[in-house]
This record gives structure tokens, sequence and C-alpha cells, in this order.
């Protein structure tokens, strides 16, 4: 009896034990929808990163991407994005995401989410909207403010031009 | 007669013995022995055909009947409560509802193993991948630090993201 509780129980909690991030668990209809490009790197993925030797790789980067468990990328290009914008915003506040910052650039509203508590977050995401384009990325595992603020600072990156290199899955 | 009696009665216990013997010829030989002309050389046979045929005399008295059922314990009534019936029907339904559970939730782990499926097989493409999506969250942090901000939840989270 004892160990059918324990059974029963731990099927109760199974769902929690999967980490998910905002896009898997709210956006997921997008995922399949092929308006939408998609990019997904798994905890396992991060595992192997951390662990080969790819050469120049960024010491601030690596230890950051220790503490990742997920990176995903939500984006859709030549339609207004304004609309799933807004969607999602309500969305992400009714599933209790703390809104960190946002601001308005060139049209585009931009806005950051952060889910757990203090400076260590469980997920840090960026949501870009404009007339022309929606983009959401999102990342999982423990992550430290601080030093993805710090990142800019060091790697010789435009984060524009990520946009072009995300490729379609 | 006699001599002719005496070879049948031989012949009929010989097969008797043998177990060979019909009803019919059986009856003959117990008709025979208690008939109480018997061949002194059958003497020997006369108390096991005899007592067979006493045996077969016994009667039971209608009282043995019921005195062995007297003997006999009832057979036992398997009680069980109705905590039990319901204790054994909940765990029961628990078990399904489990089961349920556990097809429904592989069902809708089919369905989203799409959605983890990994994009890339080189791990130095992800390691672009993640390292540009880092860069883009850190650069525009860092814009939004030197643009207006134009709204900021939580103090205490904005000093996070000041870098001077």
């Amino acid at each position: 009896m004892k160990w059918f509780l324990s059974f029963a129980i731990s099927l109760l909690f199974l769902p929690l034990f999967s980490q998910e991030d905002a896009i898997a668990k709210h956006f997921d209809q997008y995922l399949s929808d092929a308006t939408f490009k998609s990019v997904y790197v798994s905890p396992k993925m991060f595992d192997v990163i951390a662990t080969s030797d790819i050469e120049k790789m960024d010491p601030e980067v690596k230890a950051l991407i220790k503490n990742l468990r997920g990176l995903r990328v939500l984006q859709r290009e030549g339609q207004s994005g304004v609309a799933l914008y807004k969607e999602a915003n309500k969305k992400l506040m009714a599933a209790k995401y703390d809104e960190l910052m946002t601001l308005n650039e060139n049209n585009e509203q931009i806005r950051f989410y952060t889910m757990g508590p203090g400076k260590k977050v469980q997920e840090l995401l960026l949501m870009v909207a404009g007339p022309n384009r929606f983009l959401m990325l999102t990342m999982v595992g423990d992550i430290d403010l601080n030093a993805v603020a710090k990142l800019s600072k060091n790697l010789n990156l435009q984060g524009a031009d990520y946009l072009d290199k995300v490729k379609s899955r | 007669m006699e001599a002719i009696n005496r070879k049948e009665i031989e012949t009929l216990l010989q097969r008797y013995f043998e177990a060979e013997t019909d009803v019919h010829e059986e009856r003959r030989l117990k008709t025979y022995f208690n008939s109480g002309e018997i061949d002194p050389s059958f003497e020997v046979y006369r108390d096991f055909f005899v007592l067979t045929h006493h045996d077969q005399s016994i009667e039971i008295s209608d009282a043995f009947e019921r005195r062995l059922m007297d003997k006999i314990s009832p057979a036992p009534v398997i009680r069980i409560g109705i905590r039990r019936v319901l204790a054994i029907a909940a765990s029961l339904a628990l078990i399904v509802a489990a089961g349920w559970w556990v097809i429904s939730q592989r069902n809708s782990d089919e369905a989203t193993q799409v959605v983890m499926e990994d994009t890339y097989d080189d791990p130095e493409e992800a390691y672009r991948q993640v390292t540009a999506a880092l860069a883009l969250m850190s650069s525009t942090m860092d814009k939004g630090q030197q643009m207006t901000i134009q709204s900021v939840a939580p103090a205490q989270e904005l000093d996070v993201i000041q870098m001077n």
C-alpha cells in the first residue's frame, strides 16, 4: 500500500519535473504553424556544448551555458506582430511571469519577462513586436541577470544580426 | 450333479478372484455359499461370500444422515464489510484512473516530442545560436538602460541590469 501511495503521488507530480519554457507551455500552437520559424536547443545539447571544446568559446558565455537548460526561439516575419504581442502579454501576465523591462525602439515594442524570484531567474524571455515581425526567445535554467547584462560589453556580436541567422527547422 | 456343481463353482471362484465374473456369476456364487450345502473344499471361501451378502443388508438409519450433517461444520460464509468493498472499489478506480492518465500523458508526450526536438545536431551551431540569443538579450538590456525605460517592474530588478 505504501508502495502504491508513493507511486500514485509521484505520478501526480510528474508533470512538474519536466521544466518547460513559456513558448512550449503557452505558445505551442505556433510551433507547428508553418508561418513561424522556431529554434530549440535542448538540455542535452546544452550539456554537449558545455563539455565540448568549441574553439574561441567565450568564457562568460560558457559560464552562462553551464546553467542553461533550454533555449527556444519563435519568429515570424512579413506580418505585424502587434496582435500577437498583446495576446502574449496577456498570457504571460496570467502565467505569473514578471515584467522586467519594456522599451520602444524603431517602432518596435520590446519586453523582457522573467520567472523566478531575485536576480537569479529560472526563465528569461524576450519579446519583440513590430509592424513587420514578431520575435520571442526564451531561455530556462539558472540565469544570472547580471551576467547576461554584462555580456554585451565583451561580446562582439550584434544582436540584430542574429535575427537573420535563425534557421527554419 | 454334485461333481458338475463343484466344477462349476471352482471355475466361478477362479474367475471371481481374477475379477472376471459378471453380476450373474457373482450372484450364483453367493446363492451357492448361502445355501448351506457347500462342498467342504470350498469352506474357506464361505465366510467371504456370506459376509459380503450380510454387509449388503446393512441399512443406514434415517438419523444417520442427520447426525453426519451435524458433524460437518457449515461452510464458512465470507463476510466482506461495506468499508472493505468501498476500499477495493476505490483502489480499483484509482488504478484505472492512473492508467488512463498515464496513457493520455504518453499521447500528449508524443505530441510535444516534435516540439522538443533539437533544431541543431551540431553543438557548435547550437553554441552559435545560444551565443547570438544571449547577445541579443544582453544588448537589448543595454539599450533599455540607455533609452527611456517606459515601464519597469520591481525596483530591485532594475538594479540587476545596471551595469556601471
